[in-house]
């Protein structure tokens, strides 16, 4: 309803008002004097016969020629600062909000980026730090928290024009893969990529195309951590851009990478090392990496004590005889089945002169449990969360480690082990004679058999980090083919999973709700080598929802494929290459996290 | 030809009113007693009840008058003139606050409740009300209102004053209108 009263009430504001005297004569007395009543005294008169003296005061009303003169003395004295101000200050000094921009993009397109440094917190409060050398090499270190997309603390990656090289604090591996990044500054998670909520393809060797506005507008400048700032803005989106090295500090568009700037330096305090594709001192190709980075032949063992399932309490320096310890878990099909019965006819053969103890490592309680009882296994089994593999710094399995009598370790060894081998171990071991090496490690043929490479020595796959993914396809559990090929152009996650009656749930929970948070962002895929009962694993979705495609695979041509020695989740870039890999299944916060550091445009939610 | 030459006579006189006003310091100050509360009071209330920012636009628009006395054309009253001088002052500052407020606020309409302040308000006298509803107007919204409802002026006469076309000067006027009766206090839907 419209309601004009109030506003025939506004004649109210005509009404006058008695400003405060101080005012009032403050304000008449300049006032007079600029009418010339007043003798002038004081500073204020001083620079107005001053002014006056210099023409610069206003001549009596009439004097024409007077006038004139004035004018043209002003305007000269206008024209003169204006050159001089613009020569002193240079054509910098009123920036406009398009020429910040266009300056900064040139940086960033054409890779002319001044040396940095610059820490950057995640919404997850994980803490990374880019060292940018300005010569197209960036080191990105995890200072804290999950950073480097699923790396430990201390983790770093290395990408430069001739490669890239990834140090894994955690594993403490060290990989390295061939090739350019695509892009002088691919890594950083801050740059004037045209967002606008829509992946961008970037042709190899380009750069980005640039954020785009029709009207750039410049606000006041501001301040990120603790550097001075340019704010320029295109409607709601914002950029903080650093007055100094026309770095971009901050980037609120909501479809950006939700991330802050902590910490900003221009130049590396870092050497040039830091920029180099070194394997650093003490650590190791994950593809092919030491059997153990702690255990030695000859050499006495580090301690282990454990509980094992029935409650007893195993511990290696108490032991009187020869001790086996076996490394295995149930996600692990290499370690299991007959690998794992195997053992156990040849360690019950030899008891008690030799104690054979299992660890079921970086696996599930219920899991081992329920493997164990499934397949009567009754040799102890310790379970184990991954510090007594790491304490031994075994870096794959299944893991064979024999200790002598004396607690030296007799035998080392990775991999499946025949039985006719392990027998002959068995009984040196018992004996007390030197154990005999493995005959000749049968190295995987390039038309991988459809079982998983036997004897090989990589710690999960055969592939390194940038290698391109193998050709696949198979068949989905709702019908049809998915054709590996079809997933290119967007981060992929390929879980290979063992798909058994009495594993747990949560690792496919944790999967579809990843696969939930990223949407369409990149695609998710299950490889289940098979299923207890027909129709038992299309049952087991319905009833848990689950959305994720899933692939059958009979006869284990995908794992063999992706040359896979034990089950684990293989992460590919948009470009199909290898970009991460994981024993068994993955966090729905490392999945994340990986993918947001694939997709630094992508809108993933943080954990 | 009579009445042009009236106004002439009127003009010509108008000015010499004006030069009179000038002609001493005692005259001067004569005229300045007399002026000083209406123009004060004309900003002071269309700007917001803000006494610095009406000291400010009152010591411009006295300093302008005095630069521009020569110009004087006599067309109106020296009150007048001297009043017309403070709008353009005030639609300045208006213009001002609103390129501040659009950098704070990009464009956010604030919507304002009538709080139980709001119903006090009432309780004041009634110019002191009006005063207060339209402080917490954004700049433009109370520019269009004041110079619409207190000065008359036209809805074009707004758009030259503000530097704004018609059209925007009558959206404006609509959203004014809502978000004064919203902070005035009536009428209340509630």
């Amino acid at each position: 309803m419209s309601d004009d009263r109030p506003f025939d009430r506004f004649h109210v504001l005509d009404g006058p008002i008695q400003p405060e005297g101080a005012f009032a004569e403050r304000l008449f007395d300049a006032l007079a004097a600029d009418l010339g009543y007043r003798p002038e005294r004081g500073l204020a008169g001083l620079r107005r016969r001053a002014r006056r003296a210099l023409g610069l005061e206003r001549p009596p009303v009439g004097a024409r020629a007077l006038r004139l003169a004035y004018l043209a003395a002003i305007l000269g004295l206008l024209v003169a600062l204006a050159i001089g101000a613009a020569l002193a200050a240079g054509q910098f000094l009123q920036r406009s909000a398009e020429d910040i921009v266009r300056a900064s993009q040139a940086l960033y397109r054409d890779g002319t980026v001044p040396a940095f440094t610059m820490t950057i917190r995640y919404r997850d409060a994980s803490v990374d730090r880019f060292l940018w050398n300005g010569a197209g090499s960036l080191r990105i270190e995890t200072v804290s928290g999950v950073g480097l997309g699923g790396l430990a603390a201390g983790s770093y990656v290395v990408s430069t024009p001739q490669g890239r090289g990834i140090f894994d604090a955690g594993a403490d591996t060290w990989s390295q893969g061939s090739g350019p990044a695509l892009w002088p500054l691919d890594g950083l998670p801050l740059f004037w990529i045209n967002h606008e909520g829509v992946p961008v393809e970037v042709p190899a060797g380009q750069a980005p195309p640039d954020y785009t506005c029709p009207a750039w507008l410049r606000e006041p400048d501001g301040t990120v951590a603790g550097r001075s700032v340019y704010h320029v803005t295109c409607g709601s989106v914002g950029f903080w851009i650093d007055t100094d090295t026309l770095v971009l500090l901050r980037n609120d568009n909501p479809q950006a990478h939700q991330l802050e700037v902590i910490g900003f330096e221009p130049g590396v305090s870092a050497p040039a090392e830091a920029f180099a594709l070194v394997k650093p001192p003490g650590a190791f190709d994950p593809n092919n990496p030491p059997a153990s980075t702690v255990l030695a032949v000859g050499r006495s063992a580090p301690r282990l004590i454990g509980t094992t399932l029935d409650g007893t309490t195993v511990d290696t320096s108490a032991q009187a005889g020869p001790l086996v310890v076996y490394f295995w878990a149930s996600w692990c099909q290499p370690c299991t089945g007959p690998q794992l019965s195997d053992l156990q006819t040849v360690a019950t053969r030899h008891a008690p002169s030799v104690t054979t103890v299992t660890i079921a490592t970086l696996d599930q309680l219920g899991s081992v449990t329920g493997y164990v009882n499934a397949n009567g296994i009754r040799l102890p089994v310790v379970n184990d969360s991954g510090s007594l593999l790491k304490s031994w710094g075994i870096s794959a399995i299944p893991a064979l480690v024999m200790l002598d009598r004396s607690g030296a370790v007799a035998a080392l060894r990775l991999g499946l082990v025949p039985a006719s081998e392990l027998e002959q171990m068995y009984a040196a071991l018992a004996a007390g004679e030197p154990v005999p090496t493995p005959s000749a490690t049968a190295v995987p043929s390039s038309e991988a058999p459809p079982t998983y490479a036997p004897g090989a020595t990589e710690t999960i796959s055969g592939l390194a980090i940038g290698d391109l993914a193998p050709t696949w396809s198979g068949p989905l559990l709702n019908g049809g083919t998915l054709e590996g090929s079809s997933l290119v152009g967007k981060p992929t996650v390929i879980w290979f999973e063992l798909n058994c009656a009495d594993c747990p749930t949560t690792d496919l929970e944790a999967f579809e709700a990843a696969h939930r948070q990223v949407g369409s962002e990149a695609n998710f895929v299950v490889v289940a080598g098979g299923e207890p009962t027909p129709g038992w694993t299309a049952a087991l979705f319905q009833r848990l929802g689950i959305t994720v495609p899933l692939v059958f695979d009979w006869d284990h041509r995908i794992p063999s494929a992706f040359k896979l020695n034990i089950l684990g989740t293989i992460v590919l870039d948009a470009s199909g290459r290898v970009a991460y890999v994981a024993p068994g299944a993955m966090s729905t916060e490392q999945i994340l996290g990986l993918v947001r550091k694939l997709k630094p445009e992508s809108t993933v939610p943080a954990p | 030809m009579r009445q042009s030459a009236a106004t002439s006579d009127a003009r010509s006189e108008r000015s010499a009113k004006l030069a009179a006003v000038f002609a001493s310091e005692d005259e001067f100050r004569a005229f300045y007693e007399r002026a000083l509360p209406r123009i004060f009071g004309y900003v002071f209330n269309r700007c917001g009840g803000d006494r610095s920012v009406a000291e400010e636009l009152t010591q411009q628009t006295f300093s302008e008058a005095v630069r521009q006395r020569n110009a004087f054309d006599g067309k109106a009253d020296p009150l007048t003139w001297l009043t017309a001088i403070a709008r353009h002052k005030l639609a300045d500052h208006f213009r001002r606050l609103d390129h501040d407020e659009r950098r704070r606020l990009r464009l956010v309409v604030r919507e304002i409740a009538a709080d139980t302040e709001g119903r006090a308000w009432r309780r004041t006298d009634q110019r002191e009300a009006i005063v207060r509803a339209l402080a917490i107007l954004p700049a433009l919204q109370r520019a269009v209102l004041v110079l619409h409802y207190a000065d008359g002026l036209s809805v074009r006469e707004i758009g030259s004053e503000l530097g704004k076309s018609e059209s925007s000067i009558e959206s404006l006027m609509t959203r004014a209108r809502d978000a004064f009766r919203r902070s005035y206090g009536e009428p209340t839907d509630v």
